[in-house]
């Protein structure tokens, strides 16, 4: 059963350039998650967010703490998305999808092991009991 | 086959026996139970003859489910009235959980041409997925998307679909339409006979009409159907004429008939204009039969040919329009049984064969449960604080998009707390937005009435958003972090919109900014009330900011953006700060204010609070079509700025006569209410937009809209039979002294 608990997570809203600057310089124990033309999640928060402005000094940096998170195994994920999920997952992995789950707007990243599920604290309440 | 005595389903509450591979007509029938009282069986899920309450579920195929231990089955329309609908307010008590499953392909039906479509399907290395009703799968319905929605019995499936749907859902025989043929027992097409009887029941002695059932001895009648005689229920001979019209009875217990086929098209015809292919028997022309003379033609609605030629002889002579004043094929079978009879009385009377009525989803009847698969509420938004105020008993409503406290229970003792001593009230609804970026100023300007470039850092300004028309789209402040970053705000409702707003400006003007919006991410808590300043002085914050100003500090331990502000009239700061560190501040605020005589407050008494300042809601107190002027916001649009959204607008209209005002009232007794009528001298003169008792003021005030009369506003009307008078805003505070204490 999905489980959420907060994140620590860092929102930058910049230029895409900036943005995907920013994103190589960090390893690949950070989740990159692109949820706007404008605007990127990471996840865990970054040690310097403000490195962006080396790229972007215009850009909008927030230590969001208004995440929520869980994860499922790759074939848990798969049961719970067929119930709930009305648009077809990519295929690939590592992916970034995002989108309406049990009608609630949720971001993932699946890789091939498991999935990351991320969402907005407003919803996660309401989120966990309809996957429940 | 073996039929054993352990295996029973009940019936009308008494147990029968069944054998093993039987459906529930199957095992109906092996009992002499037929499940509707007669009527010409298919067999093939068809016709409406099989349909009986199944485990609590009406409107059962019973020749399409398995007969499985304890199954109750209950012949509701026992007798020929129709299966009784759940009571309305019944509470569902079978959950149905839907799934989803992506594919290539999807066929329907396996019969012959079914399988040969999968096996094409699968050899061209597609995915494909299998539909039948031999394995308790039935496709009710094809939308675009395309998506094929399929009733299991255990869940609902919807199959979302890349390439190509193929019906092939193959034929459905012809029943006949005579006297008799709605509902006498033993009447049965020729697949029916050969199923029934292969399940061992004894058919006595059986006539055929038209093709004869394989495998089971039959007298062979030639001539057309006449009628069906019969005794108890049952039919006991059947009439035919010969060319000549001579009748002959031919005595028997069963009439097997052979009268051709109609094709299970109303998937594929739903579907026409989605890549959709119809194969086999299904993509068949229809057998027509001889326009019928006599009789039921449709066994669902119980319309007989009477009722069509009556039908056509009031004009209607279309195929949708005869559908529509007979209801025939509106039924359970949606047309399966009639649609063949009712093509041939038109070709035979207008002599045009018309094409079949419009197939919609869906075309089985689904139950409430099933429905709802997969359905939710609408989702309400929720603060990190909303299971604080669940805590503390707060009635919770649906504000916006949110669910925010309307009361802790008392709103007086709400409204006094902020009025005497000290409160608190989440307000981390509030739309929250940052620009920021070499043209923010610019973008800004050119967006707000308001001159921006005179904000000075530090400092918030009040702000209203108007549309291209001039109109009152939302309010909130500005708040200036740097030349080129500002903090905005908007209201609860207004902040998804307000975004859209934003951005869509910005692009259009190819503005270089960022926009980030913080709503959901960022919390805030009002402190409000005379002993505010304390409170925060115990929380750490030893100096409050100036009116209308914003700091950035720490209080109770928590980073926080002080604004100082006022929406209720007295001293008042927003305190926002990290999602996270929502619960932390509000209990740290209410243990420290105890003695303060703390109490938070919800949206009741908030909006009686700003009523008696004056302040209006947007949405709640302006309508549509309220422009500056009308609300007396005229001093927040700066018409000597060069442009921003509006202005011309507002400079037409500035233009106009005022025909109406928003105003406040006061009245010396309570009584009136929000939406209550104005009346001038007889006349309709508005209406109440805000309306509170004020406790404080002693008399009852509100806002409401008032028209002009001789180019002047009235100064008393009357409301809901009280005299009210027109009053400058605000009721409370007019000083406003207490809120920049």
């Amino acid at each position: 059963m999905l489980k959420l608990n907060r994140l620590t997570a860092t929102r930058i809203t910049s230029t895409t350039a900036a943005l995907e600057s920013l994103a190589e310089t960090l390893g690949a124990d950070t989740v990159v998650m692109r949820i706007a033309p404008d605007e990127y999640l990471f996840i865990p928060e970054l040690a310097q967010p403000e490195a962006i402005l080396e790229f972007d000094p215009y850009a909008i940096i927030l230590q969001d703490s208004s995440w929520f998170g869980g994860e499922l195994a790759a074939d848990e994920s798969a049961d719970l998305l067929e119930i709930h999920c009305e648009w077809e997952p990519p295929a690939e992995r590592p992916v970034f999808a995002q989108g309406a789950v049990a009608e609630i707007p949720l971001k993932m990243w699946f890789t091939a092991e498991k999935t990351l599920f991320v969402l907005h604290a407003p919803y996660a309440h309401d989120f966990e009991e309809r996957v429940s | 086959m073996t039929q054993s005595s352990s295996l029973k389903i009940v019936v009308d509450g008494k147990p029968q026996s069944f054998s093993e591979g039987d459906s529930l007509l199957i095992a109906m029938l092996r009992n002499e139970a037929h499940p509707t009282g007669g009527g010409t069986l298919c067999c093939g899920g068809d016709c409406p003859h099989c349909l009986a309450t199944v485990d609590g579920v009406s409107y059962v195929r019973t020749c399409q489910v398995p007969a499985k231990p304890r199954t109750v089955v209950e012949r509701e329309n026992w007798g020929g009235s129709h299966p009784v609908l759940p009571e309305v307010n019944q509470p569902i008590n079978k959950w149905t959980e839907a799934r989803n499953r992506f594919c290539d392909v999807v066929v329907i039906g396996q019969g012959e041409s079914g399988q040969a479509a999968a096996a094409e399907a699968q050899a061209a290395g597609k995915d494909v997925v299998t539909v039948d009703t031999g394995n308790g799968e039935e496709a009710i319905a094809i939308y675009a998307g395309p998506r094929v929605v399929v009733r299991t019995d255990t869940h609902m499936l919807t199959l979302h679909v890349r390439d190509e749907i193929v019906v092939a859902t193959g034929a459905a025989e012809i029943p006949p339409v005579a006297p008799g043929s709605h509902n006498l027992m033993g009447l049965m097409t020729r697949r029916a006979a050969e199923a029934i009887a292969q399940a061992g029941i004894d058919l006595g002695k059986v006539v055929s009409i038209g093709a004869a059932p394989a495998g089971i001895e039959s007298e062979s009648l030639s001539g057309e159907i006449v009628r069906f005689d019969g005794a108890d229920g049952k039919v006991t001979a059947v009439v035919m004429a010969d060319e000549s019209g001579t009748e002959t009875t031919y005595t028997c217990d069963t009439v097997a008939l052979g009268l051709g086929l109609h094709p299970r098209s109303a998937l594929y015809l739903m579907g026409h204009d989605l890549p959709v292919r119809v194969v086999g028997e299904a993509s068949g022309e229809t057998d027509l039969p001889k326009c019928p003379t006599d009789g039921i033609v449709c066994p669902c609605i119980g319309a007989s040919v009477e009722d069509l030629q009556y039908t056509w002889d009031s004009g209607f002579r279309e195929m949708e329009l005869i559908k529509r004043s007979t209801l025939a094929g509106t039924g359970t079978c949606q047309g399966m049984s009639c649609l063949p009879y009712i093509q041939s009385f038109i070709l035979d009377k207008g002599k045009e064969l018309q094409p079949r009525f419009t197939a919609r989803p869906m075309n089985r009847q689904p139950t409430i449960g099933e429905i709802a698969a997969g359905a939710h509420y609408r989702i309400t938004l929720r603060t990190a604080l909303d299971g604080e105020h669940r805590k503390l008993g707060a009635q919770m409503e649906r504000s916006g998009p949110w669910w925010r406290p309307w009361t802790y229970g008392d709103v007086w003792s709400e409204y006094w707390a902020v009025r005497t001593g000290v409160s608190i009230m989440d307000v981390s609804t509030l739309g929250k937005i940052v620009i920021a970026g070499p043209d923010a100023l610019a973008c800004l300007e050119k967006l707000y009435p308001t001159k921006v470039a005179t904000i000075r850092t530090g400092r918030a300004r009040y702000v209203l958003n108007l549309d291209e028309r001039g109109y009152v789209l939302d309010d909130g402040l500005i708040a200036k972090e740097s030349d080129t970053r500002y903090a905005l705000t908007f209201t609860s409702s207004g902040s998804t919109h307000s975004e859209m707003w934003l951005r869509d400006w910005a692009h259009s003007w190819g503005m270089d900014v960022r926009i980030m919006n913080q709503t959901r991410s960022l919390g805030a808590i009002n402190v409000t009330g005379p002993q505010a300043a304390e409170l925060l002085r115990r929380a750490g914050l030893e100096k409050m900011p100036k009116f209308m100003r914003f700091v950035d500090t720490e209080v109770a331990g928590v980073p926080c953006r002080v604004y100082r502000l006022s929406f209720t009239g007295e001293v008042s700061v927003e305190l926002h700060h990290h999602h996270k560190d929502s619960v932390k501040l509000w209990r740290v605020l209410i243990d420290m204010g105890q003695d303060l005589g703390i109490r938070p407050h919800g949206l009741d008494a908030l909006t009686r609070l700003r009523l008696e300042k004056g302040h209006i809601i947007v949405g709640q107190d302006s309508d549509f079509d309220s422009t500056a002027r009308r609300i007396h916001h005229d001093w927040a649009v700066k018409l000597e700025k060069e442009a921003f959204i509006g202005r011309q607008a507002v400079i037409r209209t500035n233009r106009i006569e005022l025909d109406k005002m928003l105003v406040g009232f006061e009245m010396d007794e309570d009584g009136a209410f929000e939406g209550a009528v104005i009346w001038y001298e007889g006349e309709h003169a508005g209406f109440v937009t805000s309306y509170t008792w004020s406790p404080i003021l002693n008399k009852a005030v509100m806002l409401g809209w008032l028209n002009y009369f001789d180019g002047a506003l009235p100064t008393e009307v009357t409301i809901n039979d009280q005299t009210a008078r027109r009053v400058a805003l605000p009721f409370y505070d007019k000083e406003g002294g207490r809120a920049k204490a």
